[in-house]
């Protein structure tokens, strides 16, 4: 089928307006067309990046005061100023950062302490040779013996195990998940513990829900790919099947919401951008809904994020961010 | 204006008319070319710059072909940008269409943000002509004027982007 399009240059003779009608037709009744028209389409969207020409100017007309080079004298070699080039400044500015949330710390029983702040995720080889990826807001702490490896995880973390012959294990205030060589992702945050299976074989124990369901082993569940099982704070456990690209969302950029409630996703809007927000007394925040949104533009993701409350608008004030009846 | 010999490039209300006019598509341009917006800047500015040094020989109307082969000769010697990085404002979704849904919407997005990378590994020939043709909504004939080539060739690379581009996407 590529070649139908490979054969002769129409494609590009479309985009310049020089086909004639029975070509157009014949172009446009090919397989895949449809693919080039919204790729071309798209780029047209494509919004060219922001130029001060006015402050280049200026620039320019500063560096020739430096050059002194009269008008018209032809000879002068354009010496170049040296600018930080941004990039640079950026990877430094991210150097720092990583040290800052990042932090090593080296204390008895503990191999690996690691820390992902808001707006932030972070990724990190074990000295198992497994390898751990932090989505923002999580701590995490590895500890591995001749018997075991144990993790420590509050927020939300995948995982790509690597078998050893030990056990792997992750521990959250609400269970604990056991693998032997697999990946998978693990959210805990408020009461709420969701594993979900990317490859191998999962086990996954609750801690039992109420004081009196007594004490001793709790279920254990086993996941394979593509599986899931979930506690949320009322201890109601529930098993599905949850598509990799909603599990592993923030590995993507992106966050996905199915039936979720509105408060998992403010929460998460907050944890990425590090940002504060206030919903009118009362709302609820309970409610299901189908939502998502990137993590690379924070009007993007609101816009994208608040569409299923038609009621709400927000407005955005530098990390404080207010929403309230239109 | 008869007789105004000085109304040329060396005058300065004629020289930062022209740079006002020709500077964002150049610079546009270089950032297409080279993938690398510092330096596409850093070259305008040499490219004008030799303007300046020879304004009494460039006729204003010849100015814009002027920096442009200037700017094409400087980066010519350079290594290519090893690592292209175009980056384009973040579109804002028209949130205007109430059928759209938020998957919807980030679906959108993701295909531009896929789209944006593709083009970023598109040869550098195929992606000016391109760019120039998309974003700039230049004709392919004034694509050919200014990059010097045929409209034959224009029409050749974009033929080659655009198989390319889907070609790219799909794999991302």
């Amino acid at each position: 089928m590529e070649e139908n399009f490979n054969k002769d240059d129409l494609l590009g003779r479309w985009l310049g307006g020089s086909l004639s009608e029975a070509e157009e037709r014949e172009l446009k009744a090919r397989p895949g067309f449809a693919e080039y028209e919204r790729l071309a389409q798209t780029a047209k969207e494509l919004q060219r990046p922001a130029y001060d020409a006015q402050g280049a100017l200026a620039e320019l007309k500063e560096r020739r005061k430096q050059l002194g080079a009269p008008a018209g004298t032809g000879e002068v070699k354009g010496a170049k100023v040296l600018r930080l080039n941004p990039v640079y400044w950026m990877g430094a500015a991210a150097a720092v950062l990583l040290l800052i949330t990042a932090i090593f710390l080296l204390r008895p029983g503990v191999d690996l302490e690691l820390m992902a702040a808001a707006g932030t995720t972070e990724q990190a080889d074990l000295p198992d040779g497994s390898s751990v990826q932090l989505n923002a807001v999580t701590s995490f702490a590895f500890n591995g013996d001749e018997v075991e490896r144990v993790v420590k995880l509050d927020g939300e973390a995948y995982f790509e195990v690597k078998k050893d012959g030990r056990p792997f294990t992750v521990n959250t205030p609400r269970g604990k998940v056991r693998v032997l060589g697999t990946s998978f992702n693990v959210y805990s945050r408020e009461g709420v513990m969701r594993v979900s299976c990317s490859t191998g074989k999962v086990g996954v124990s609750f801690e039992s829900s109420s004081p009196d369901a007594g004490q001793g082993e709790a279920d254990t569940y086993t996941l394979t790919p593509g599986q899931s099982v979930s506690i949320d704070a009322n201890g109601l456990v529930s098993e599905a099947s949850i598509p990799d690209n909603e599990s592993l969302d923030w590995l993507n950029g992106r966050s996905v919401f199915n039936a979720r409630p509105l408060s998992e996703v403010i929460a998460e809007l907050e944890r990425q951008y590090d940002i504060e927000i206030q919903l009118p007394i009362g709302h609820d925040l309970e409610q299901l809904i189908n939502t998502g949104f990137p993590h690379d533009s924070l009007d993007l993701a609101l816009q994208i994020a608040l569409l299923p409350l038609e009621s709400l608008k927000y407005q955005r004030q530098g990390e404080k961010v207010t929403l309230s009846p239109k | 204006m008869k007789e105004e010999p000085t109304k040329g490039v060396c005058e300065e209300s004629v020289y930062d008319q022209t740079f006002l006019r020709v500077a964002p598509l150049l610079r546009n341009f270089l950032i297409y070319r080279t993938g690398d917006a510092g330096k596409a800047e850093d070259l305008v500015q040499d490219a004008f710059l030799k303007l300046w040094d020879n304004c009494a020989k460039v006729a204003p109307e010849k100015a814009k072909a002027f920096v442009f082969r200037v700017a094409e000769n400087l980066f010519f010697n350079q290594v290519e940008h090893a690592k292209v990085v175009l980056k384009f404002n973040a579109h804002q979704a028209g949130i205007s269409e109430k059928s759209e849904t938020p998957q919807d919407l980030m679906e959108e997005n993701e295909f531009r943000e896929k789209l944006e990378r593709a083009i970023a590994a598109l040869p550098a020939g195929a992606r000016e002509v391109f760019l120039l043709n998309r974003v700039e909504e230049m004709k392919y004939r004034e694509i050919a004027e200014l990059l010097n080539i045929s409209q034959k060739a224009v029409e050749k690379r974009m033929s080659r982007a655009l198989l390319d581009l889907r070609k790219i996407h799909k794999s991302l």
